[in-house]
This record gives C-alpha cells, structure tokens and sequence, in this order.
C-alpha cells in the first residue's frame, strides 16, 4: 500500500503558485490497478514523482509498503552520455538486481540492437521508453508507475510489452497515465482524476473516463 | 535502518562508476590529462625560469618547492569545482528515488579526491625517482596537510554544489574566481617573503593556508604562512552552510521540473 497523509504539493509557475495536491490523504492499494486521468499540466508526473519518493511534498506524509519503481517516462532515469548498457548496469546497481539477468531480459525485450552500447543521448524517445520500460520490468517492483509508455513501437512490439506487463501484474500493481481510453481500460481496474489540486477515486474506470471527459469539455 | 544504508552504498558505488566513466566525454582521455596538466605547468614553470634565471624561491630544489604547492592546489580547487557541478550533471538520474542528492555531491568528492591522490603521489614517487631525492622530510605534517586540503575541497564542493543550483551564474563566477584564487596561493613565490600587505590579503585565501601546510611537512626550515585553525573552520563552516541550505532549499533542490 502507498498511504498519503495530508500531502500537500505545490510548485512556482509564471502565474503564481500551481497547487498539485491540496491535503490530500488517501492510499492506493497493493490489488488494484489504477489509471490516473488529468488534463495536460494538471500534475500527473509531478504525483508519480511524489509516489516513487524522488521529489517530497511540501506538506505531510507518503508511506510506501513494498517497492515502488522510478516514474517510467519518456525521459529521466537514464544519464545521457551512458549507453544503454551502462545504464542497466547502474540501475541494477542502486536497486541491487543482477545486472546479466536484467540485461539479457532487456536486450531481448527492447530489442535496439546496436543502440544498447551507444550513449542514451543518441535514441530517439520511442527508444528510451523501451529501455526504461524493459529494465522496470526486468527488476521486481511491486508498484510500477507508468507514464504513457507501456505501447510504444509497432504492432508487435506493442503485443508483447502488454503480455510481459499483464504477466507482472499477476502479483504487482500499476498506476498508469495514458491518454488512450482502451489502455487503460484494458489493464485499470478503477481510476483517479487530478483536477485542481483534488485527487478523486472513481470505482471504475469508465466512471473516472467519464468525469475526466466532462472536464476537459468544461474547460474548452 | 541496515537496508537504507546499504541501498545509499550501492547507490555511491554506482554514482562512483559513473562519475569514472565519463569524467572527461566519452574518450576516457580524462585520466591521462589529471597527468598531463601538472606536466605542462612544470614546463611553463620551468620555461620562464630559465629565461629569468632566478634562484629558487626556497630550498635547493625549485621545483619540488613548486610542484608540492601545485598538487596541493589542484587537488582542492578540483574538488570543489567537479564537486560544483555534480547536482547539474546528474539531474536525470535524481528521477531515480534511491538516487539523492546528498549521494551525488559525495560520488563526485570520492572520484576526484582519489584521482588527485594517485596523481599527487605518483609525481612525488616520480621526482623522487628521478632526482634521487626523497622529497618529504615530515610526512607526519604533510599527510593531515593533504587531508586538510582534501577537506577544504569537499566542504567547500558541497556548498558551491549548493549555490550553483541556487544562484544563476554561480558556476560562472567560481570559473571566474579560479585563477585569482591559484595566483594569491603562494604557489609561484614565497609567502612570508611578500610585502605585508599583500599578505594581508592572500592570508584569507584558504587555499593557501592548505598549500603552506603540505609545503612545511616537505622542509625541515621552511617558515610558512599558516594558521592550520582559519584553515579548518573555514571549511567547517562551508560544510555547516552547505548541509544548511541543503536542508532548507531540499525541495528546490531535488525537484527536477
């Protein structure tokens, strides 16, 4: 379970304070897959930075029961004058996993070929979504927070990164971002919405597409 | 308690071996210029003295005079400016929770302090073998000499790692202030020897507390300028600041948006 006690976010904008989260307590538990739902810049990524423990709120508390795995995006997690390679070997050093089974897995799964020993810096996004995407799978979390890249690629390539992920999901959770309505009813048992600084669960996930669609209308 | 001090050593280790990788781009040419720079300042050195034909400014060897205060220098100021950029260079990774910035302002510290330890001691084993001179008559003074300049480095490190994040152009005026700080550190010249008011103002650079520290651990005689207290509560109070503003501005710093 990821427990947030009263937390409270906020960040500096051009146009004055922009609150993430105001107080919010409330908890995601070890079963449920959630989808997250929220208009552009209503602070999706900066809530999975506050989950993954990599940026800490302004106020209150997050308890994390198990591992949660890093904000998987199209960017961040990976230095770019690394190769793909020695990124792997990085990641499976801080989070303590074996660096050759996860870059046999990783290899296999990304599928980049060559690129594995070219710096990061030189991949296009697609590429690093695949990689970031390959390692937190290969590594046991018990929370994956995913940012849009679960489908990256083509056809195949998008079949098998939801077999591997539906597999994971068998004993961990995912809290997905997506724009794409069917993923996230494909792998979201219930969803949240963030707008304005509220964090609302819904018990379903059509219910929270719904809402979600209701504001963005409001709003244009 | 025992995992999340495990997970922070993994984590240095792992910042370690990337601080290594790409110290100097990805030619990994950066370890044979920590040799080649010293180098060079020899031959300059020794250059302009041969066409001004001056005598040595203390002791028989000149150029262990000088080159002792060089390492010394260059040992600290390099710590302190890697150290300078090391929350810069390493945003993306702080994506990473297990990553903090705390772990790498101290990978960078690690990388450097024993990158110029080993050069520092294979040019004193190296002039030694040439010369045929052991060049250190108290190592019992030169050794918490050293240290203290490696203190400086770091302490000194992690606050301007602190205040280049946030002050725009910080970095700028510490590349600014770099060469000024080399020239008033008695490297080139004999401290005491200098008219008195220039050492009124070169005894507050405390890098040159640090060079005169290892230089007085090299000759018996050697009267130096150096007041081992300054020395070290500025680089105390450097630190304090820098776990300070750490604490303070944590936020600021840690974010990456």
């Amino acid at each position: 379970m990821i427990r947030l006690e009263n937390v409270h976010k906020s960040y500096p904008t051009k146009s004055g304070r922009k609150v993430i989260l105001r107080e919010f307590s409330g908890a995601f538990e070890n079963s449920r897959n959630v989808g997250i739902l929220g208009h552009n810049g209503a602070g999706k990524s900066t809530l999975f930075r506050l989950l993954s423990g990599a940026e800490a709120p302004d106020r209150g508390r997050i308890i994390r029961e198990g591992r949660v795995s890093w904000p998987l995006g199209f960017s961040g997690g990976f230095h770019n004058s690394l190769t793909g390679r020695e990124n792997v070997r990085f990641i499976c050093q801080i989070y303590g996993a074996s660096y050759r089974e996860v870059l046999s897995f990783v290899e296999d799964f990304a599928a980049i070929g060559r690129f594995m020993d070219m710096p990061v810096k030189s991949y296009s996004s697609g590429m690093k979504a695949r990689l970031a995407f390959g390692i937190s799978m290969a590594l046991n979390f018990d929370y994956y927070l995913i940012d849009e890249v679960v489908a990256v690629g083509d056809a195949a390539f998008k079949k098998k990164s939801k077999t591997v992920l539906s597999e994971r999901l068998k004993s961990s959770s995912v809290l997905l971002v997506s724009h794409s309505a069917q993923l996230l009813k494909e792998f979201c048992d219930v969803g949240g919405v963030l707008h304005n600084g509220e964090l609302v669960f819904y018990p379903t996930i059509d219910e929270a597409i719904a809402v979600h669609e209701a504001n963005q209308n409001a709003t244009i | 308690m025992v995992n999340a001090l495990s997970t922070c050593l993994r984590t240095i280790g792992a910042l370690c071996r990337r601080e290594m990788l790409t110290r100097f781009g990805k030619y990994r040419f950066g370890y044979i210029w920590a040799f080649i720079e010293p180098v060079l300042y020899i031959v300059a050195f020794a250059g302009v003295r041969s066409f001004v034909g001056s005598s040595s400014p203390f002791g028989e060897n000149a150029l262990l005079f000088f080159l002792i205060a060089l390492l010394t220098f260059r040992t600290s100021m390099s710590i302190v400016r890697r150290t300078g950029g090391a929350i810069d260079a390493n945003m993306p990774l702080l994506a990473l929770p297990p990553v903090k910035t705390f772990d790498v302002v101290l990978a960078r510290i690690v990388v450097e302090a024993v990158t110029w330890s080993v050069v520092s001691v294979a040019f004193v084993l190296g002039l030694w073998t040439v010369s045929g001179l052991w060049a250190i008559a108290r190592p019992d003074v030169l050794l918490p000499g050293y240290l203290a300049a490696l203190y400086l480095g770091a302490s000194l490190g992690f606050l301007v790692a602190m205040l280049t994040k946030l002050v725009p152009f910080f970095d700028r005026f510490m590349a600014l202030i770099s060469l000024p700080l080399m020239v008033m550190s008695g490297i080139f010249y004999l401290p005491i020897a200098m008219p008195p008011q220039f050492l009124a103002v070169i005894w507050f650079n405390p890098f040159l507390h640090a060079v005169e520290w290892v230089r007085s651990g090299v000759f018996y005689t050697y009267e130096p300028v150096l007041s081992r207290g300054y020395l070290l509560w500025f680089a105390t109070c450097c630190l304090f600041l820098g776990l300070l503003l750490n604490k303070l501005y944590q936020r600021r710093l840690y974010s990456t948006a």
